[in-house]
């Protein structure tokens, strides 16, 4: 194996604080480029609890909501990378993230989140659960590259066709307006209450994903050789996946769904830590955090017209990526 | 010659006469349109309206529902239409151009009314429908009701900042219907940009900074779940809709469609400007004896009328039902 460029903490470091400086950044450009401060003095004037809570409730949540659902989407990303030896994995390709828009959709349409909107990610976790056991499921123990994005397709397509479904039948034209709109992927005008919500999802799914380390590391050097080491397959697969369903259910139930984050990270990551997937795993979360907090600051910049959604930016960054990664593949492919 | 000169004639006659209303009124009248279902339900004869679109008919969608209950129903597709062998069809410009087009393909005339964006658009609407069917003073009967209405409602001078909420969280530009009744109550809408849809996404932050003094919500089905209802219920929103905002409710199936019901939305705004010019007299002349008769320095008048008003509204509302 060769040896990583540089040492991991210095990349884990210097993501960091690339990671708080957007933090920052987030927090104190607003629209158009408007900074904090004059905002902040434009509505003091009218009183001082509010201009508190826009800090509070508008500006801080949504920078820290850009945090947590980048850090998912790369750790996530990385992790399923792992997992199935395969590059092109991915939470959006694979059909976890359409899975999560379908359970969020129905429970939040339905009604059922009339009683209490924690039942949203609740929903968006199931769906997100749901669609990779079925991928697991489809692609068998020994999934290969053209199984694993087969099946994921066909679940996205599925998971696709559902919510259109709900789209159809939904009884208000600006529902299925909303439910578009929203599955294109936003971060504007969360509240901390939100934040609360998927918090605990999160945390759990990051420390299932993060706990699976060391047999992703055995496990890129085959299957029998990981288990030959004493690790679980099915335990290993168990965790992983569970962990995705709930981090990425958790955070597409709040934001809609936010593309390619998890596709493109890990591979911007491997030149700089090398091909190890355990050392991968930190700073790709560090990474997606700051790809979309990035992504977060740009969808700002206009000033008039609606603002651009999140997951449209992503996708136009990711897609394209994408893209010449299959070139990539196959130069390098005999 | 003679030939081209009796072609001639022909054409000079045909042509004024397909112009002319038709000389029988039609009496088997077809809609396929929610807001043409509307204007038909004011405007045509009693007994010739034999089928309205389904929304037509559905009290959240339609001001008119409670009077189409026993008229069938249809979904504006060609084989609904077919079996009431229609001799006029109501349609919106927007409706599918394959449908409108075999109708008119198999002859039955066809009347279409616009997307009104001005209180102009509105009785355009009113006489196109009743032209066709053959009704035209009935149709300045209703124009003549619709401009009293509207005139009852009109509020000059410096009035309240308001800003009209829709779905989405979208806020109305002057130049859609609702921008207008807006103006045409007495309110100043904070938002000025113009633009073809007749729609603004303000964010949160944007919409407390313009201080809008009424949240006028008009908000479709506003007890089924939507992003809306979620934005509004926003803890920075819903701060300063408690400590600095009146609200009114404007319910959509008044303004869906923009029809003479959206007088019944310049009513109630008409309303809420009326008691909001009371109270900001009221704590006007409070501050200024507060100041007389203890020497403070009187706060901005706007932080003391904090209270929200739901008022006259909710009782129309109730007197309605």
């Amino acid at each position: 194996m060769t040896r990583p460029p540089l040492p991991s903490w210095m990349v884990n470091l210097s993501l960091a604080v690339l990671t708080a400086l957007l933090f920052a950044a987030s927090i104190y450009i607003g629209r158009g480029g408007e900074l904090l401060a004059d905002k902040f003095e434009t509505i003091s004037a009218v009183d001082r609890d509010i201009a508190w809570l826009v800090l509070t409730e508008v500006r801080f949540p949504r920078a820290l909501l850009g945090l947590l659902v980048g850090a998912t989407l790369g750790l996530t990303g990385a992790g399923l990378q792992g997992l199935l030896r395969n590059p092109l994995a991915e939470p959006g390709l694979i059909g976890a993230s359409g899975g999560a828009a379908l359970g969020a959709v129905l429970v939040f349409y339905s009604g059922l989140a009339a009683g209490t909107a924690m039942f949203v990610p609740v929903g968006g976790v199931i769906g997100a659960v749901v669609a990779l056991a079925v991928l697991y499921l489809l692609a068998g123990r020994n999934p290969s590259i053209v199984t694993i994005i087969l099946a994921g397709v066909a679940i996205s397509a599925f998971t696709g066709a559902l919510t259109s479904l709900a789209l159809n039948l939904s009884p208000s034209p600006y529902a299925a307006l909303e439910i578009v709109f929203w599955m294109l992927g936003s971060l504007t005008d969360r509240s901390m209450v939100q934040v609360w919500f998927v918090l605990p999802f999160m945390g759990l799914g990051w420390l299932l994903v993060a706990s699976t380390w060391r047999a992703l590391d055995a496990l890129s050097l085959g299957e029998d050789t990981a288990a030959t080491l004493g690790f679980s397959m099915r335990s290993v697969t168990a965790r992983a996946i569970l962990g995705t369903g709930l981090a990425v259910g958790a955070a597409v139930s709040v934001t809609g769904v936010v593309g390619f984050v998890g596709l493109v990270v890990p591979h911007l990551m491997r030149p700089l830590v090398g091909q190890r997937p355990a050392s991968l795993l930190l700073p790709s979360a560090l990474g997606g955090a700051a790809l979309v907090l990035a992504a977060d600051l740009f969808v700002r910049i206009p000033v008039n017209g609606p603002e651009l959604k999140l997951g449209v930016v992503t996708s136009l960054i990711g897609a394209p990526f994408f893209l010449w990664l299959i070139l990539r593949t196959r130069r390098e492919a005999p | 010659m003679k030939q081209l000169a009796a072609i001639a004639l022909l054409l000079a006659l045909a042509l004024p006469a397909r112009a002319e209303a038709p000389q029988h009124p039609p009496g088997r009248v077809v809609s396929i349109n929610l807001c043409a279902d509307i204007l038909a339900a004011d405007l045509a004869a009693p007994g010739t309206l034999k089928s309205v679109f389904r929304l037509g008919r559905d009290p959240g969608d339609s001001p008119v529902a409670h009077l189409l209950q026993d008229i069938p129903p249809n979904d504006g597709r060609l084989e609904d239409i077919l079996p009431f062998a229609p001799d006029l069809v109501l349609a919106h410009e927007w409706s599918s151009p394959f449908t409108l087009d075999l109708i008119r393909r198999i002859g039955v005339p066809v009347a279409t009314v616009k997307d009104a964006r001005s209180f102009a658009d509105i009785r355009a609407n009113i006489r196109t429908v009743a032209a066709a069917l053959g009704r035209k003073e009935r149709g300045e009967a209703v124009i003549a009701e619709f401009d009293a209405a509207m005139e009852a409602a009109r509020r000059e001078g410096d009035g309240p900042t308001a800003i009209l909420y829709q779905d989405l969280g979208s806020a109305v530009t002057p130049n859609s219907i609702l921008g207008r009744i807006l103006a045409h109550t007495g309110f100043r809408n904070v938002v000025t940009a113009e633009n073809a849809v007749g729609l603004v996404y303000p964010g949160i932050e944007d919409v407390i900074a313009l201080r809008p003094e009424l949240f006028a919500l008009g908000i479709y089905r506003p007890d089924a779940p939507s992003q809306a209802n979620a934005l509004l219920e926003h803890p920075a929103l819903r701060l300063y809709r408690e400590r600095y905002a009146s609200e009114v409710d404007l319910p959509a199936r008044d303004w869906t469609c923009s029809t003479r019901f959206v007088a019944g939305i310049a009513a109630r705004l008409a309303a809420a400007h009326d008691t909001m010019m009371a109270e900001r007299e009221h704590s006007a002349s409070e501050t200024s004896s507060l100041a007389k008769n203890k020497g403070v320095i009187p706060a901005k008048a706007e932080t003391l009328s904090t209270s929200r008003v739901r008022f006259a509204a909710d009782v129309q509302a109730r007197s309605d039902q």
